[in-house]
């Protein structure tokens, strides 16, 4: 054996190492960022509902906001997301500003909820008005951070490909992100809320999203640079119907 | 062209999907409670049902060459599954029920595990078939060099399917048609999206034979569906664990009853039953909200006396909760100028009128105001001379808002001078430490509380009145007590339990007012609703230790 087919060998093992170590973090950062996102939507639409109330309207338009982010989010990350050089390094940006915004979110909850109350006042009994104003302060709080999670499934799903393989990787980014929503809809409601608090619960919502940067910024470190010339080599040959 | 219609499809998907999740949580929200924690659990159960099934889609995703077909395959799937859960949905309530009364938990964690459990296997089917397209419509789409492009379509196109299922289902499906023709109609969205992925899976040009098995299929769905019984009079859920050992005395005492108003609205299932013997309660969902039994008028009739008797002036009073309607009724009889009742569910006031007949709709010194209670006072500034609280058991999220510091103050700013608020408590699912938890929570808004029990003075199952002054000064206990015992002595003869003994001072109010410097009792916070929690445990402890009774 060779020095140089030695060095290839070791090389190719590494290299090989580093896909299936990078695809790893990759699905820990997509089931945390799932998981972030669940215990904000549960936190934001019991805070918000303090003041926007619990009816049925009420809880539609928060939930509507909310779900409305994350298609936003979807959409025009999604090209974008085929298009970036680091897309890795997107997914590191967009954890890091869900954390501040998750953070924030609370008392932005509470002086916006406020703001809703003294403008409501003044023009009670129109329920059109009501709704309009609703809506208006669910969108303002959670259409921003909903759009970054939302970016989260085309960037992941992008990443993923490059590293394993579209197939593997649209059907195991979807499932990280299911299995992530899960954890934090039970640990949302089971631990969180009842032991914390809605600000704590909200902070460690930030918490799950600040490690979820950082298993994307290892993915960059680990395989950044190799992503796009993974990217011919991994994908998968095939044609169907 | 062939995109578009994948697109739709997957929309389609989505509107269904939520269509079924808000189906089926309404109804396990009946079995198991409407707590946070049922939410919790029926969320990550349906979770993790999409998760279970992305991976098996994955599996045959990059096995199949035909995956458009599998896709269409799924939605059928979803369609037939969601009769199972239906199925489940029926008949799983009185096997849960029995099981909680016999199993004898002690842990929480068991107990929630259990929760979950039944969540999963009445939605993990369907849900896993619902996961299964995604991977499967991506790899009939593979394309590599637009892998993010599709992705995030997919993902934009399905949520904001789901925004409409979710509205469609709340606002129009299930008000209309029912729990079961919603499910019905999400299962026709749902072969919908399985003719379209047929259609984009084959280039023959006359109808592939699926085509006409989805139809059928469809057909099948729809008929076996129809065929399950619809549910009647009050569902079987957590609420009658504290009163029934079993599911079959359950299914024996109301077999003698006879629903005599039902309604399945935006909310709840509200219904009315009325007993061999008379007695009419109130359902909303599994909870009974109210009878006209003896001991509730009293508990009713006092929420709105005590209050009166307390305050300065009685022109203007405000009842959150109308529920049966008697306290609403108390105030209006007692001459107040103007009686506002609040109430969420709109179901209930058809319904109250079994209790109160018409009086609330006839009088104009009487209004009903359908909204949240606590959304409702923070955005009228209208004042009041007397508030009195009784929504229904603080173990709900919405519910536990109504009960918080932050809603006390919202409510001593709309009190008249000379005003006063009524908060009721439910003393029977209560602890002594939640009891002065509350009390010293009130007396963070208010400098005077008094502490009022009605029906039994010195026994847990009594009902617990807090009287929060506007100005400290005002009657004395002993003055209000007096003013009471002269009101109740005529109606005595009406209902005996309406009696003086029936209403009197709080006995250990020396133990709530040493809490108030208590650092260790906490306070029952907006940020951090204790009681609601608290109550959930009370009330699951309270009703296991009832087995075998």
């Amino acid at each position: 054996m060779t020095q140089d087919t030695q060095a290839k060998r070791t090389s190719t093992a590494d290299a090989a190492s580093h896909v299936s170590g990078s695809f790893a973090l990759l699905v820990m950062a997509v089931f945390l960022a799932g998981a972030a996102s669940l215990v904000y939507e549960i936190v934001w639409i019991r805070q918000l509902g303090l003041s926007l109330g619990s009816t049925a309207v009420a809880f539609s338009v928060m939930l509507s906001a909310f779900l409305g982010g994350l298609a936003l989010g979807g959409w025009y990350m999604g090209r974008r997301s085929d298009l970036a050089p680091f897309p890795s390094m997107t997914l590191v940006r967009i954890e890091v500003a869900a954390a501040a915004l998750g953070v924030l979110s609370i008392p932005a909850l509470a002086v916006v909820g406020r703001a809703y109350v003294l403008i409501a006042i003044t023009t009670s009994g129109d329920p059109l008005v009501s709704l309009g104003l609703r809506s208006l302060v669910a969108l303002m709080v959670m259409l921003a951070p909903a759009t970054l999670f939302g970016m989260t499934f085309p960037l992941a799903t992008v990443i993923g490909g490059k590293l394993v393989g579209a197939q593997k990787a649209a059907g195991t980014v979807a499932a990280a992100s299911s299995f992530g929503s899960a954890a934090g809809a039970l640990l949302a409601g089971l631990w969180f809320e009842p032991a914390y608090g809605l600000f704590t619960s909200a902070a460690i919502g930030a918490g799950f999203n600040v490690v979820a940067a950082s298993c994307a910024l290892l993915v960059h470190q680990w395989a950044g640079i190799h992503i796009g010339a993974l990217a011919t080599a991994s994908a998968p040959a095939g044609a169907s119907e | 062209m062939k995109g578009k219609w994948l697109l739709v499809a997957y929309a389609l998907s989505g509107v269904a999907a939520l269509a079924y999740e808000l189906a089926w949580m309404r109804e396990l929200s009946t079995m198991l409670g409407s707590t946070a924690y049922a939410s919790g659990t029926m969320l990550s159960a349906y979770m993790t049902g999409l998760g279970l099934g992305a991976i098996i889609g994955t599996r045959v995703a990059v096995r199949t060459w035909r995956p458009m077909r599998m896709a269409s395959w799924a939605e059928v799937a979803v369609a037939v599954l969601s009769v199972l859960a239906f199925l489940g949905i029926r008949y799983l309530p009185g096997f849960y029920f029995d099981l909680i009364k016999t199993s004898g938990l002690t842990s929480a964690a068991l107990f929630l595990g259990l929760q979950f459990a039944m969540s999963f296997v009445i939605m993990a089917l369907p849900t896993m078939a619902m996961g299964a397209t995604y991977p499967l419509v991506m790899r009939a789409v593979n394309r590599d060099t637009e892998l993010g492009t599709w992705s995030g379509k997919l993902y934009a196109v399905n949520t904001l399917g789901a925004i409409a299922g979710s509205l469609l289902a709340t606002f129009v499906f299930i008000p209309t048609v029912g729990i079961k023709g919603s499910l019905v109609i999400a299962a026709v969205v749902s072969l919908a999206a399985a003719i379209i992925f047929s259609a984009l899976a084959t280039n023959d040009s006359r109808v592939p034979l699926f085509f006409r098995s989805a139809e059928v299929t469809a057909l099948l769905v729809v008929v076996v569906i129809l065929l399950i019984p619809a549910r009647t009079g009050s569902p079987l859920g957590l609420g009658q664990a504290f009163y029934y050992r079993s599911a079959a005395d359950f299914a024996r005492t109301a077999s003698t009853r006879t629903t005599i108003f039902e309604s399945e609205g935006i909310y709840s299932h509200v219904a009315v039953v009325e007993s061999g013997s008379g007695m009419r309660t109130l359902h909303n969902g599994a909870l009974d909200e109210g009878t006209d039994n003896d001991y509730d008028r009293v508990t009713t009739t006092m929420l709105s006396m005590v209050p009166a008797m307390s305050a300065e002036n009685t022109r203007t009073a405000l009842v959150v909760g109308l529920g049966t309607g008697f306290t609403s009724q108390t105030y209006y009889d007692l001459g107040f100028d103007r009686v506002t009742t609040v109430e969420i569910n709109p179901d209930v006031i058809p319904a109250s009128e079994y209790f109160i007949g018409s009086v609330a709709e006839d009088d104009p010194r009487w209004d009903i105001v359908v909204d949240d209670a606590r959304a409702f006072i923070l955005t009228n500034p209208t004042k009041y001379d007397a508030i009195t609280s009784e929504p229904s058991w603080p173990w709900s999220s919405g519910v536990a808002a109504l009960f918080t510091q932050e809603f006390m103050e919202a409510a001593k700013s709309r009190l008249n001078d000379g005003g006063v608020y009524c908060q009721w408590l439910p003393n029977y699912i209560l602890e002594d430490d939640d009891v002065a938890m509350m009390y010293k929570t009130m007396r963070q808004v208010f400098d005077r509380v008094d502490v009022w029990s009605v029906n039994f003075p010195e026994d847990q199952d009594a009902e617990l009145l807090l009287i929060g002054y506007n100005d400290v000064a005002g009657h004395s206990v002993d003055v209000v007590k007096g003013r009471l015992d002269r009101l109740i002595a005529p109606l005595t003869d009406a209902n005996p339990l309406i009696a003086p003994q029936s209403i009197t001072p709080y006995p250990r109010a020396g133990v709530l007012a040493a809490a108030v410097d208590d650092p260790s009792v906490p306070l029952n916070v907006d940020d951090h609703s204790t009681l609601e929690y608290r109550v959930f445990w009370n009330f699951v402890n309270g009703a296991l230790s009832r087995n075998g009774e």
